[in-house]
């Protein structure tokens, strides 16, 4: 190994292993509703069913109870563009952090019906 | 479904049964014929090609059942079942083959059996083990397809099948001309990918890096022009029909595509330094096969189910046997290149032709390794953040996902310096410039391009857009400076104009020759046009929330919009709200869609389409939801009190009782006087006990637009609780301002041009380069020598 060589790989392996820090580190985790209840963090994601029934939604802000899978529930409501088709989810993912009794959510992912499972390319 | 009633089951009919037998078999066909195919290349047999053929024909002659199987309904069979339905037309029962998992490798299979079909006699010299790699390659999609089988039928009851009158159908948000014409561009990329991955390591194999890269050229410049055009449909496709009014989100899946991208465009680049310059041969057999194999890990990463809910796409669980062999061809194709290249290593070194040195710093070569090295940093910083959930789960953590901001702060890193590369590269030489000769020739292209964030800056001020920024939002670095956020979006936006003017500049100024070189220079201007509009039409988007309705004109940006009512029912797929934009005496009528879908528990939900309307080279983007009749939310007023709505001002003159309280037919009336055009008037909203607890709300009418209804009353003070409802409904809306936005379309087009202008110029220089070994151009005396910039697109 030549020096050039040993020092292109001392370059790659720093580079990549800093940006996968950066990424871990800043990642946002995933979480149940009990550790996101015992969270202060604000970019916690919450995957669960809405319960049905309790779905309330208006322009711009929609609140449901939401049912992770232990079958745990909390309030959740969410500020922001009103969400397609959230009548229609199975499965949402709520993304925000708790204030006070109710989980404030600024991004509501969808899940919709899985009739369109794997081709590429359908965004949220 | 109907329920099973032994007379609704029905033995599989004849047709059905040989149908499903003449796709499998086609699909056992390939199979074999693949599997002989790479033995016959191994021996070196003449038997080779021949079995390929008949291989890769048989992905044809299965995409052919399974398509007649969808045009004819036959919900028999599970997959149709799934993912078609009786109302579809003809071009979605096509779209619908590749809609599902186990389509849409059968998609790839079709594409990459196309390729290698194409590519088949071009080989030369490495025919046998790209032949050899390549068959084995398809045999191992068609043994995965023997798993994931599109052709089962629906679960039967004792041999007897219940046939489903009709198909659950395409999700609502695939029914429009993109699920038919991206998904085989994008997969047609993909399966070009497949050709460099095979020469590059029949390359390793022979023991000769030289030879291959001219024949490989042509291909991998038509791979990044189709997977590249894939991609930017994929945001299209997003942008027009999704409603959040963006084209891309760092999604897994569009990341899948989006790295072997990166890796194609270093490649393509990485071409042009080997045979200018007689380097980089050992990271050009590298950067060949990468595409190929990121790609294999990004199939395998959406499909695997170890995204789980990190992905907005919902992913279908693969039959394991064949998750397990496409976990067996990543690891194969990866490992089995790895060793060969380490094994081949000592030998390919020493074959090695002699570089040309090169001087200084300021040349072209140094441009292209830095722009290959970033490009390559950003697939790979892509591959890496789209791990994140994977590398979470393999060390048994639980999982956590990269939000589409972090993709942004550290992609930012590579992306500055590669687009400033975009625009120096190519006007410097592969001999050294001073710094006086370098600045010469950006100074031009630079102070274009610095006048032209001016106009920018002054137009997103002052213009039609004079909206279309919002001054108080910050960038952050590191978390501490932040500036704002306008300036930020400014600079990129130059650095952009910067490498669409030096291009020109290079274009026009010191034309190439050739068509390669021109069409490299042509997708760089549509690349930077392209990252232009997308970088000022989300960084100076403007968005506004508005109830949209017939009563009065609703104040969007600088226009008045009203609601003229729907087109159709509201359960029709084609309905549409039509509204009516006046903007400074012109009007324009401007129709998003809305319509309602049965939800769970019986509730409509609605779909919403969003309206696009170009304006010069911005976008206005119309979002509509759930129509609501609330012109105002309850408001509680005691006697006397005035409540104000949009300039009528209501009064609460007092309650009035009819009939005994609490028994049935009494009535509770609030008297409201307000101002109509015609004078003073009183009207009396009233609240009429029906019988036991119940009770019905009568409203008035207030204008022909307006109502007012006595939401409730309060004995004791009596005050009362009114609300002002729409006769007509009225729509909550989204309405985007996006400037710039069509730079975006026309940048993809010139790209897509550029990108195929390169790819088949190369295809006629490389059969030139068969019949007469390629020589070295003459040293450069000018700078426009018969340049080997061939400048494909780059990011």
């Amino acid at each position: 190994m030549d020096r050039k060589s040993i020092v292109t790989a001392l370059v790659i392996v720093t580079g990549l292993g800093l940006v996968s820090y950066a990424f871990l580190a800043n990642s946002s985790p995933y979480v149940d509703v009990q550790q996101a209840k015992q969270s202060k963090a604000d970019n916690l994601h919450v995957a669960g069913e809405i319960v049905p029934g309790t779905l309330a939604s208006g322009a711009g802000s929609a609140s449901f109870t939401l049912k992770d899978e232990k079958g745990q529930t909390m309030r959740v409501a969410y500020s922001g563009s009103p969400v397609a088709n959230l009548a229609t989810a199975t499965k949402v993912v709520a993304v925000g952090g708790m204030k006070g009794d109710s989980f404030q959510s600024h991004k509501l992912l969808v899940k919709c019906p899985s009739k369109y499972e794997s081709e590429p390319k359908v965004g949220a | 479904m109907n329920p099973v009633h032994a007379e609704n089951l029905v033995a599989p009919p004849a047709w059905s049964a040989a149908a499903a037998l003449a796709g499998k078999g086609f699909i056992y066909l390939s199979l074999i014929a693949l599997l002989a195919s790479a033995f016959f290349a191994f021996r070196k047999s003449k038997w080779a090609n021949p079995a390929f053929v008949v291989g890769s024909l048989g992905f044809f002659g299965a995409f052919a059942v399974l398509a007649t199987l969808f045009i004819q309904h036959r919900f028999e069979f599970q997959y149709v079942w799934k993912h078609s339905a009786l109302d579809h037309e003809i071009q979605y029962l096509i779209a619908a083959v590749w809609s599902g998992q186990e389509g849409s490798f059968l998609l790839w299979a079709l594409c990459t059996s196309l390729f290698g079909l194409l590519a088949l006699r071009g080989y030369g010299a490495n025919h046998r083990w790209a032949v050899v790699v390549y068959s084995l390659f398809l045999a191992s999609l068609a043994a995965i397809l023997s798993y994931e089988s599109p052709f089962a039928f629906v679960t039967p009851h004792d041999g007897k099948l219940l046939v489903p009158p009709d198909g659950r159908g395409l999700t609502a948000s695939l029914l429009n001309y993109w699920v038919v014409i991206h998904p085989p561009t994008i997969f047609l990329g993909f399966g070009s990918l497949t050709i460099l991955y095979a020469w590059a390591f029949a390359a390793l194999l022979d023991g000769n890096l030289d030879d291959w890269i001219h024949g490989a050229r042509p291909w991998a410049l038509l791979s990044t022009a189709l997977l590249g055009l894939g991609l930017c449909m994929g945001g299209f496709w997003a942008y027009e029909t999704l409603g959040w009014g963006g084209f891309w989100m760092w999604d897994p899946v569009e990341n899948a595509s989006f790295v072997p991208w990166c890796g194609l465009i270093a490649f393509v680049h990485g071409v042009i330094v080997q045979i200018s310059r007689k380097k980089s041969h050992l990271a050009n057999v590298w950067l060949g096969a990468l595409p190929f194999l990121l790609f294999v890990y990004g199939t395998f990463l959406t499909r695997s189910g170890f995204l789980g809910d990190t992905s907005v796409h919902s992913f279908a669980e693969m039959n394991r046997s064949a998750l397990f062999i496409l976990v067996g061809v990543m690891f194969v194709a990866f490992g089995g290149f790895l060793v060969t290249y380490l094994v081949r290593l000592k030998a390919l070194k020493a074959s090695l032709p002699k570089p040309i040195p090169s001087q200084g710093l300021l040349n072209k070569e140094v441009g292209y390794n830095s722009g290959i090295w970033l490009t390559a940093s950003m697939g790979i910083f892509t591959a890496i953040g789209m791990s994140v959930p994977l590398i979470q789960s393999l060390a048994g953590k639980s999982p956590k996902v990269v939000e589409e901001r972090l993709y942004h702060q550290v992609l930012a890193w590579p992306f500055i310096p590669l687009i400033l590369l975009t625009a120096i590269t190519p006007l410097l030489s592969w001999k050294p410039s001073s710094l006086k000769d370098a600045w010469q020739k950006i100074a031009n292209p630079l102070a274009v391009a610095i006048g032209l964030t001016g106009v920018t800056i002054y137009w997103i001020k002052n213009g039609e857009s004079g909206i279309a920024y919002d001054p108080a939002k910050v960038v952050k670095f590191f978390g501490q400076t932040g500036v704002h956020a306008w300036w930020w979006v400014a600079l990129l936006c130059g650095l952009c104009y910067f490498s669409i003017v030096a291009n020109l500049w290079r274009l026009f100024k010191n034309p190439p020759r050739d068509w390669l070189t021109r069409g490299g220079l042509i997708s760089h201007v549509g690349l930077g046009m392209a990252l232009a509009g997308l970088i000022a039409s989300r960084g100076y988007e403007k968005k506004t929330e508005v109830l949209l309705n017939s009563a009065y004109a609703s104040d969007v940006f600088k226009m008045q919009v009203t609601s003229k009512g729907r087109t159709g029912s509201l359960i029709d797929r084609n309905n549409k709200i039509e509204l009516e934009v006046h903007n400074g005496g012109k009007h324009r009528s401007v129709k998003p869609g809305l319509y309602f879908m049965p939800g769970q528990d019986g509730q409509p939900a609605p779909m919403m389409w969003p309206a696009i309307e170009s304006v010069g080279i911005s976008d206005y983007y119309y979002v509509v939801h759930d129509l609501t009749f609330e012109a105002t939310e309850p408001m509680s007023l005691s006697a006397g009190q005035v409540g104000v709505f949009k300039g009528l001002g209501i009064k609460y003159e007092g309650l009035r009782t009819k009939g005994e309280p609490g028994t049935a037919g009494a009535e509770f009336l609030a008297d409201i006087s307000y101002m109509a055009p015609d004078g003073k008037k009183v009207v009396s909203p009233s609240i009429r006990i029906e019988g036991q607890g119940e009770f019905k709300r009568v409203d008035a009418e207030l204008t022909d637009q307006l109502k007012i209804r006595l939401v409730a009353i309060d004995a004791k003070d009596k005050s009362a609780t009114i609300q002002i409802l729409f006769t007509n409904p009225a729509y909550p809306a989204e309405v985007f301002y996006k400037p710039m936005t069509r730079f975006v379309w026309w940048g993809v087009g010139i790209m897509t041009l550029g990108g195929l202008l390169s790819a088949f110029a190369r295809r006629r220089i490389a059969k030139k380069a068969t019949s007469t070994p390629e020589e070295d151009p003459p040293a450069p005396t000018t700078e426009s020598k018969p340049d080997e910039a061939a400048q494909s697109p780059q990011i």
